[in-house]
């Protein structure tokens, strides 16, 4: 037998000591705060039990104690439990827990009950394993408060039986002691490692929620495929996004179902791919394949496989592919620049060079073939290195160049032309155009070189030629003066001999040889006014016609120009009437204006037959002179209006049956024109046509700002 | 130096043989009297010891340009007076731009009328 107050003294000490676990534990739980007033009264109760010893009483105390410790603890389980359910409705439910009645034991050996209450703490923990694992979900509260409840009853028959003393109830009082004591130790372990292992297994829940949370949402396709090549899993968010496929469509189906037909072929015959031979130390593998989206369009991706071994121990593979058509299209549309490039560079005429810190970082091949140096042996070069090929005449302009350039002052184009010595040794003419750009953020200088030795051939040729053609014209014009010299030379002795005879008695010289002196005379004027002509019209053309310029009366010039030709007017038997001023001043250059009257007062007067009238009338304006010539004689047609007034346009009159003088060359009119245009001023003409007579105006602008041509004249009137 | 007594109305400097003979004829008939010379070295010989109240000067003569006559005589007191005429074929603007240059008194272009020559027998009778 058990003595019953060392029973219950052991389970006071023990009570105490759960107590005190209690406390530890509950200063890091403070949750556990409401179920303190129990472990602190079911040891007293526990106690007063023991003390029943020295007054029964105390027993009677010690239960209503307990049983106040049980009330609470039940009611500090429910009150965990229905907050918990307020605050959450899917919460499990918690559980209560403890309180026993008393046990009312009979005395046993201290050693006997440490051995059973140590393996019936044991017994506990199985049994609140075994409703755990039942439950499941259940918590270890819970299937304490199961554990308690049972223990209590039991100690409610126990305490009943032993009040009335009836037979069996110390064992059976004993068995409920023990478990009650048992659990009231193990339950703030339990729960205390209960939280640990829940705390571990969060975690463990967590980071599965994250993974998931990644593949799902992640942009690069996710698969697992199993040793057959079939999916086994995929993100299909992804998946549907990129491939239009969703869960249902791609497990179980083969991946090369997708693959491009060529790229099948060619990841099968690379033997690195690890998807290809499962080898699970492959490594990872990288590849770019078509994947055929489930609209039927194949979509470039690129994708990373690696194979692991699964928890059944078959092979498998991860794959990560991800969407890189518009990589594609950038590398294609890189290609397809790159390729420009190098077409335009590789098919240029032109040489191309870059330059950067004096080192050659790239040539063409039409440079390398305009300089007759290889691609590889330019590449090796320095900038310095063209000195040696450049003629020593030009390489002053290169070095400028460089020197410029180190001194950061080249920042336009530059460009200069040089002779160049090839690898061969034959020179040739280049044209450099060079410019400073950025090159991977540092100054470069981009070349282009050409080959000008043709150009620069018929450069010469055109220069000699030209230079030949100017000795040509020096010697044209040198001739026309030459050969004015030669004729005025024996037209003087003629000439003058003439007039020497002419003025001597005419019955002095013998009669039949007078006539012929006259013919003479005559053929040496006009032989003289036709060089004059052709001077004055080569000297307009050589622009070295020049002018005398003086302030003249215009009225008696004209004057004496009619009285210089009365003597042929009268031959001719016309009148010649004149309605002139007082005077009118203008500036010029009087021999040549008195050159232009007498030339159109004498066309007047051959182209008038006899009898006829020309009328000389000058008008004066506030902004110009006109001087009008005006005959009643042949007239001009409108082709001839035209003509009359180009050099050598003198209109032939042969046979037209008209009564006319037809001498002179053709140039008088041209010169004529030229010289008014030369004094600011025109020759304007007027006729009605055959026979209608024309009229001639001289008109001169007293305005600078009505000149017609004034950039010649301005040039040409110098004194 | 130059002897004053050696004193002559013109001098005629100018290789055309005909137009030598027809100026020395026409002055003669004019009462004048005339000397001539038909290159520039000449000349210069001749002008070593006459001195011609004018000289009619053709510019382009066989050997030298006519102009180097104007510079010797204009540089020689002895002669300051004389009147010297461009007798000439070349253009008429360059024989004037010279005859500025130079200080000569007139140009007279070739072929001339003989009335040309009035305005130099003018000056003569005015001296």
């Amino acid at each position: 037998m058990i003595d019953e107050s060392i029973l219950n003294l052991q389970i006071t000490i023990l009570m105490m000591l759960g107590t005190f676990i209690f406390i530890f534990v509950s200063v890091k739980r403070k949750d556990l705060i409401i179920y303190l007033p129990t472990y602190i009264l079911a040891p007293i109760g526990y106690f007063f039990i023991y003390l029943q010893i020295f007054n029964y009483t105390y027993r009677l105390l010690g239960n209503i104690v307990f049983l106040i410790a049980v009330l609470l603890f039940i009611f500090a389980v429910y009150y965990e439990y229905f907050k918990a359910i307020k605050k959450n409705h899917n919460t499990t439910a918690n559980n209560p827990k403890n309180g026993k009645a008393i046990l009312s034991l009979s005395p046993i050996t201290s050693l006997i009950i440490g051995i059973q209450l140590f393996f019936s703490v044991l017994i506990v923990i199985a049994i609140i394993m075994l409703i755990k694992l039942y439950f499941m979900k259940r918590s270890t509260k819970y299937a304490s408060l199961i554990v308690f409840l049972a223990s209590a009853l039991l100690s409610a028959i126990a305490t009943i039986l032993s009040y009335f003393q009836l037979p069996g109830i110390w064992e059976f009082s004993f068995v409920a002691m023990i478990i009650l004591s048992a659990v009231y130790f193990m339950f703030p372990i339990m729960v205390y490692l209960e939280e640990k292992l829940a705390k571990v297994g969060g975690k463990l829940r967590e980071s599965e929620e994250k993974y998931k949370l990644i593949s799902e949402n992640a942009n690069d396709l996710m698969a697992i495929l199993n040793d057959k090549y079939e999916y086994e899993y995929i993100n299909e968010q992804a998946y549907q996004k990129y491939l239009g496929y969703s869960r249902n469509h791609l497990i179980g189906k083969n991946v090369w179902e997708l693959v491009h037909p060529e790229d099948v072929e060619r990841i099968m015959s690379s033997q690195q791919l690890s998807i290809n031979g499962f080898q699970a130390d492959a490594g990872e593998d990288i590849a770019e394949l078509r994947i055929k989206h489930k609209n039927g369009k194949y979509i470039w991706m690129e994708y990373t496989g690696k194979v692991f071994i699964n928890p059944e121990g078959k092979p498998n593979v991860i794959v990560i592919t991800r969407d890189i058509t518009e990589r594609k299209k950038a590398e294609q549309k890189l290609r397809e620049s790159e390729e420009k490039f190098r077409t335009i560079t590789e098919q240029s005429f032109i040489g191309v060079l870059i330059e950067q810190d004096f080192d050659i970082l790239y040539v063409n091949q039409q440079f390398s073939t305009i300089i007759g140096y290889n691609i590889e042996e330019l590449l090796n070069w320095k900038l310095p290195d063209f000195y040696d090929i450049l003629h020593h005449e030009d390489v002053d302009k290169f070095k400028e160049l460089i020197d410029k350039k180190t001194k950061g002052l080249t920042d336009k184009i530059t460009n200069f032309q040089s002779r160049l010595f090839k690898k061969t040794g034959e020179v040739i003419w280049i044209e450099i155009f060079s410019r400073e750009f950025m090159y991977q953020d540092r100054p470069a200088n981009l070349a282009f070189v050409m080959d000008i030795t043709d150009l620069k051939e018929a450069e010469e040729v055109i220069r000699k030629e030209n230079k030949k053609l100017l000795e040509l014209d020096n010697l044209r014009k040198e001739l026309i003066t030459r050969i004015s010299h030669e004729l005025r030379t024996p037209l003087t002795s003629i000439y003058g001999a003439s007039q020497i005879l002419l003025q001597s008695n005419k019955k002095d010289v013998i009669e039949k040889i007078w006539p012929y002196l006259e013919i003479n005379y005559r053929g040496s004027i006009r032989l003289k006014g036709l060089i004059d002509n052709l001077l004055d019209a080569s000297r307009l053309d050589n622009k070295k016609f020049e002018l005398r310029l003086s302030n003249e009366n215009l009225n008696s010039l004209i004057n004496d120009c009619i009285k210089e030709l009365h003597y042929l007017a009268d031959k001719r038997h016309l009148t010649i009437n004149a309605e002139l001023p007082v005077a009118v001043y203008f500036k010029l250059d009087k021999h040549r204006f008195e050159q232009v009257f007498i030339n159109i007062l004498s066309n007047a007067i051959k182209n008038t037959p006899p009898h006829g009238q020309i009328f000389v009338i000058l008008n004066e304006t506030p902004d110009q002179i006109d001087v009008i010539i005006k005959d009643t004689g042949v007239g001009l047609t409108k082709d001839e209006k035209t003509k009359i007034f180009q050099k050598f346009g003198k209109i032939e009159r042969y046979g037209m049956d008209l009564d006319v003088d037809i001498e002179g060359a053709g140039l008088g009119l041209y010169i004529s024109k030229e010289i008014v245009k030369l004094h600011r001023g025109e020759i304007l003409v007027e006729s009605e046509g055959r026979n209608k007579g024309c009229t001639f105006i001289v008109r001169l602008y007293k305005l600078l700002d009505k000149l017609k041509q004034p950039d010649q004249m301005i040039n040409m009137v110098k004194l | 130096m130059t002897n004053k007594n050696n004193i002559i109305d013109f001098l005629i400097i100018e290789d055309d043989f005909d137009t030598v003979n027809l100026l020395q004829a026409y002055l003669k008939a004019k009462g004048y009297t005339s000397e001539s010379a038909r290159s520039v070295k000449k000349a210069l010989d001749i002008l070593k010891n006459i001195v011609p109240s004018v000289i009619l000067l053709d510019i382009l003569l066989p050997d030298r340009k006519g102009y180097e006559i104007i510079k010797s005589v204009k540089s020689n007191q002895a002669f300051s007076d004389v009147l010297i005429y461009f007798l000439t074929a070349i253009p008429m603007n360059e024989a004037i731009k010279k005859m500025e240059e130079l200080g000569a008194n007139g140009v007279i272009e070739k072929p001339f009328k003989l009335e040309e020559l009035d305005v130099i027998f003018e000056k003569l009778k005015n001296k």
